[in-house]
């Protein structure tokens, strides 16, 4: 039975007098899990919430055995976990070098830092960029800029909001092999909208629909499941239209 | 590594420094005096960037931690003064006084999690209240040990014994390290110009550790923070403890341009903790360029230049009585006008430099010095250094060609 | 204490607490509401007393006429400032910052260069009463009533009529409020306006009690920043309850003081003692040092922590 590294018992979070999130969720150490859901699901402020960005209104969140609920966002990145928002967030004057030094070297220090982050910059394929300032990368390049930040700490479990918001065909085929690459050594849940990147994956798929869970399985399973077509297609469509 | 000694920053630093290590020789001291003071304001512009350019914290109070290194300073240096002969636990004291205060401040400020915009205000807030304080404390009770603090009159000393009351001045910053004869005072004067070296030491000393701590992990956050202060916690920074630690130093730095200010004028008072002189900081760093560390001292020399210019202008000294109504309205209203041109200058620069020029004057300077790099090597730095030259021969030799 | 005492006290604290929320409702609309940060707030206020004291002094008019008049030309200075210059920086505070705070050093040396650097004062008819041994000037339960009366009219217009629920909506979401037809620039510059106008009342009604000089708004301009500050982010409610929290600390240690501190100075007549409280000063800094303490406390202000409470 493999280790439970994150478990999410009934954390809700209120906007206004609009329950934005009630969920309960439990991610095995080493999966690749897909978060998917309509828009307004609740799928970012759930991340906002693991992260420590953002304070749960009630509920608890375990990771690696302890509760982390309501930490500062850069202890619970210290316990090993890292995230990728859905906004790109790099840090623009800061040359993309620098983006992955700063990353690694809370964690490993100056020197071993700087090596690591040379040998992210092979990984994510950005070696030729190293000396630009991060705002002169394209869309795609920033993205993986950001899993590269995400990952390059050793983490334990790397969020990924829509990795691939943006990118060409092409682009997304190499963020799949990266993300793969990524999954050998850590845990990762990925928050996407494409079904073909999905596919691609090929993880655990879990359905959000406002703010709680609505199925969860294989992505074969999911696509069989009427109700997830109704939220997407049929019925539950009106819910996307007024956001 | 060839290129080095070939940069453009060697080319600036040589431009800059040729000359000013040739003041004291080139020109009467009364130059020495303005430029040192106007490095003091450099220095002050210099903690202003640090915290507000690279940590994107603007901060109004960093005219107080300067007027906190002065007093702690000058109550400290005329207490031991006359009986240590040197200022040394005056110039540690002034240095502990003002990066405690900033360490307080930043405590709650950033430990509260108050937003950047409410720091802002805290730090003007504190400004303005030292001000009040400074200003109240002109009664005779107000006194540390034989340094009074003197209100609105500023801080002085004042004799031991009650019958023959003898007030003194804050001494000038005075070494007396074991082997030396005697102890040595930093002035300047016809006779020395110490003091001038030391205040161009200091600067060049805060330069140099300003460079070093930006390029170390310190400096990267910092710039991570203003970039994007979550992303930076998401990385596992307590961005908290980097903006206290970042603010505390700025705080140190203002207090030695403070400590470094009371010796050189021998004299503080409650205007260092004034509104105008918290503007005037603002005004050398945006006119300066916000991220430039050399930016504060260009604008310190630009400003400071300008408004002793404007000052010894005084027109219609003498409003003809023949004049019509009409004209004796304008001579008057002009001559107001250029006795307010301090003000009116900086709150232009400030509203100007906001909604048009974003980058100050010191980035654009510096573009223009990279791209005519060979011209300024061959034609500018010669031209420099031959006109300094000329000036110390003629000034020490009377070898004067024109 | 006895109860003449204590009823000077308790006057005194009501008293504070009039001049921090004279000083803070217009801020509480201009920073409180839209998230400006307009440090030519503190010139306003000066602008407004120097209005009473122009109409008085040169256009002859008696004070009440004047004090009426200065909000109108100050409300009138600020949408000017608002068009020519805020207007082009909405979505950069910190540029807003310094711009204002240029503005604010630009109307120091305007109102310099016209009425000279000088203090000066207006004279007014009102007396003082009896209060047991002590006697208290009438102005200031004048000055009481007219920001009770402020604080209610600025609170029924934002409830109550069309331009209050304009420019709520406008505040709260511009694009969805232009998208229903409210024409939001103008509802920015009303609302800059009418803050600036409530800074001239401010300055106007004070005018009479403080010294008129050019560089008066500094004295107050931290105090209004702090009190809204500490009040947070529901605007009315915020300002009243730590203008209450703040004047109810200062006036306490305006009036009594703590402890003394010996010092070896020069006194005639021996000996010399600092007081620590006991004036106008150690109030200032007694609110100063307090409003930190509230808000490591309560970052949000006093209003935010209610809010979230609830």
């Amino acid at each position: 039975m493999p280790e439970r590294i994150l478990e999410v018992a009934s954390l809700t979070k209120h906007f206004g007098g609009l329950r934005a999130v009630h969920l309960d969720l439990t991610v095995d150490a080493g999966e690749l899990r897909c978060l998917i859901g309509p828009n307004g699901a609740g799928k970012s402020t759930f991340f906002r919430m693991l992260s420590g960005a953002m304070r749960p209104g009630s509920g608890t969140v375990r990771f690696r055995g302890r509760d982390i609920t309501g930490w500062d966002a850069f202890r619970v990145a210290r316990l090993g976990m890292s995230i990728k928002f859905q906004v790109a967030s790099v840090l623009e004057e800061l040359s993309v070098r620098d983006n992955l030094h700063l990353a690694a070297e809370f964690r490993f220090g100056n020197r071993a830092g700087q090596r690591r982050a040379a040998a992210m910059l092979e990984v994510i394929g950005l070696t030729e960029r190293a000396d630009h300032p991060a705002t002169w990368l394209s869309h795609g390049e920033k993205q993986w800029l950001e899993i590269g930040m995400a990952s390059v700490g050793e983490p334990a479990l790397i969020l990924l909001d829509e990795p691939t918001a943006g990118m060409t065909a092409e682009e997304m085929k190499k963020t799949v092999r990266l993300l793969k690459r990524l999954n050998e050594a850590a845990t990762v849940i990925v928050v996407e909208h494409d079904m073909n990147f999905i596919r691609m994956i090929a993880g655990r798929v879990t359905v959000m629909h406002q703010g709680e869970v609505f199925a969860e399985g294989s992505m074969e399973e999911i696509e069989r499941n009427d109700g997830v077509r109704d939220i997407y297609l049929g019925k539950g469509s009106h819910y996307v239209v007024r956001r | 590594m060839r290129r080095v000694w070939s940069s453009t920053e060697t080319l600036a630093a040589l431009l800059l420094l040729l000359p000013l290590l040739a003041v004291p020789w080139a020109f009467k001291p009364y130059a020495a005096n303005v430029l040192a003071v106007y490095m003091i304001y450099g220095i002050l512009a210099l903690s202003l960037t640090l915290i507000w350019g690279y940590a994107g914290i603007m901060s109004f109070g960093q005219t107080a931690f300067f007027g906190i290194g002065a007093y702690a300073y000058g109550a400290i240096g005329l207490n031991w003064i006359n009986r240590t002969q040197q200022t040394h636990a005056a110039l540690v004291g002034g240095l502990v006084a003002a990066a405690l205060l900033a360490a307080v401040v930043g405590y709650f400020m950033f430990y509260g999690r108050i937003s950047d915009v409410y720091a802002s205000i805290i730090t003007l807030a504190l400004t303005l209240v030292l001000f009040a304080f400074a200003v109240s404390t002109g009664g005779d009770e107000w006194v540390i040990g034989v340094a009074r603090f003197g209100g609105f009159n500023g801080m002085f000393g004042q004799g031991e014994s009650s019958q023959n009351i003898a007030n003194f001045q804050i001494p000038p910053v005075t070494v007396w390290l074991p082997g030396m004869a005697e102890p040595f005072q930093f002035k300047i004067n016809r006779e020395s110009a110490a003091g001038y070296f030391l205040v161009l030491g200091a600067s060049v000393l805060v330069y140099v550790v300003v460079r070093w701590l930006l390029r170390v992990r310190l400096g990267r956050v910092a710039i991570g923070i203003r970039e994007n202060e979550a992303r930076v916690a998401s990385l596992g920074y307590d961005t908290r403890f980097y903006k206290f630690a970042l603010f505390t130093i700025a705080g140190a730095i203002a207090g030695l341009a403070g400590i470094l200010f009371a010796a050189w004028g021998r004299f503080v008072n409650p205007d260092r903790f004034g509104l105008g002189f918290a503007s005037s900081t603002v005004v050398y760093v945006l006119l300066g360029g916000r991220t430039s560390l050399l930016g504060g001292f260009v604008g310190a020399a630009i400003i400071g230049y300008l408004t002793s210019y404007l000052a010894e202008i005084v027109p219609f000294a003498t409003i003809p009585g023949d004049a019509t109504p009409w004209m004796r309205f304008l001579m008057e209203a002009g001559r107001r006008i250029v006795r307010e041109a301090p003000l009116l200058v900086q709150g232009a620069v400030l509203v100007g430099i906001v909604l048009a020029l974003e980058d100050g004057v010191t980035p654009p300077l510096s573009r223009l010095l990279t791209r005519y790099r060979r011209w300024a090597w061959w034609v500018l730095l010669p031209v420099v250094v031959l006109y300094f030259a000329h000036r110390v021969a003629c000034l020490q030799a009377d070898w004067c060609l024109f | 204490m006895s109860v003449d005492t204590a009823a000077i006290v308790v006057l005194e604290i009501v008293n504070s607490i009039t001049i921090l929320v004279l000083l803070a409702l217009g801020l509480a609309l201009i920073f409180g509401m839209m998230r400006i940060v307009n440090l030519a707030q503190g010139e306003f206020f000066t602008a407004g007393a120097f209005t009473v004291l122009s109409a008085v002094r040169f256009g002859h008019l008696p004070l009440w006429a004047g004090m009426l008049l200065a909000p109108v030309v100050v409300a009138g200075i600020g949408i000017v400032i608002e068009r020519l210059i805020i207007r082009r920086l909405y979505g950069r505070p910190l540029d807003v910052m310094l711009a204002t705070w240029g503005v604010s050093i630009l109307l120091i040396g305007l109102i310099t260069v016209i009425f000279g650097a000088v203090t000066q004062g207006i004279p007014f008819a009102l007396g003082n009463f009896q209060v047991g041994r002590y006697s208290y000037p009438e102005y200031r339960i004048v000055m009481t009533t007219v920001a009770a009366g402020l604080m209610l009219g600025v609170s029924l217009l934002f409830r109550y009529t069309a331009f209050g629920r304009r420019a709520r909506a406008t505040i709260a979401n511009p694009e969805m409020a232009s998208a229903a037809g409210i024409n939001t620039p103008r509802m920015f510059m009303l609302t800059f306006g009418l803050g600036a106008g409530l800074a001239g009342a401010a300055g106007a009604i004070m005018a009479p009690i403080v010294g008129v000089v050019p560089t008066m708004g500094a004295l107050y301009i931290a105090r209004a920043f702090i009190t809204v500050v500490v009040g947070g982010p529901v605007v009315l409610v915020g300002t009243l309850s730590s203008a209450s929290a703040l004047g109810f600390i200062e006036a306490l240690i305006s009036r009594f003081s703590l402890f003394q501190i010996e010092t070896a100075g020069h006194c005639a007549p021996p000996p010399c003692a600092i007081n620590i409280g006991g004036s106008a000063f150690f109030g200032q800094i007694a609110l100063l040092i307090f409003a930190i303490l509230l808000l490591r406390l309560l970052p949000q202000g006093i209003s935010g922590f209610w809010r979230q409470r609830r």
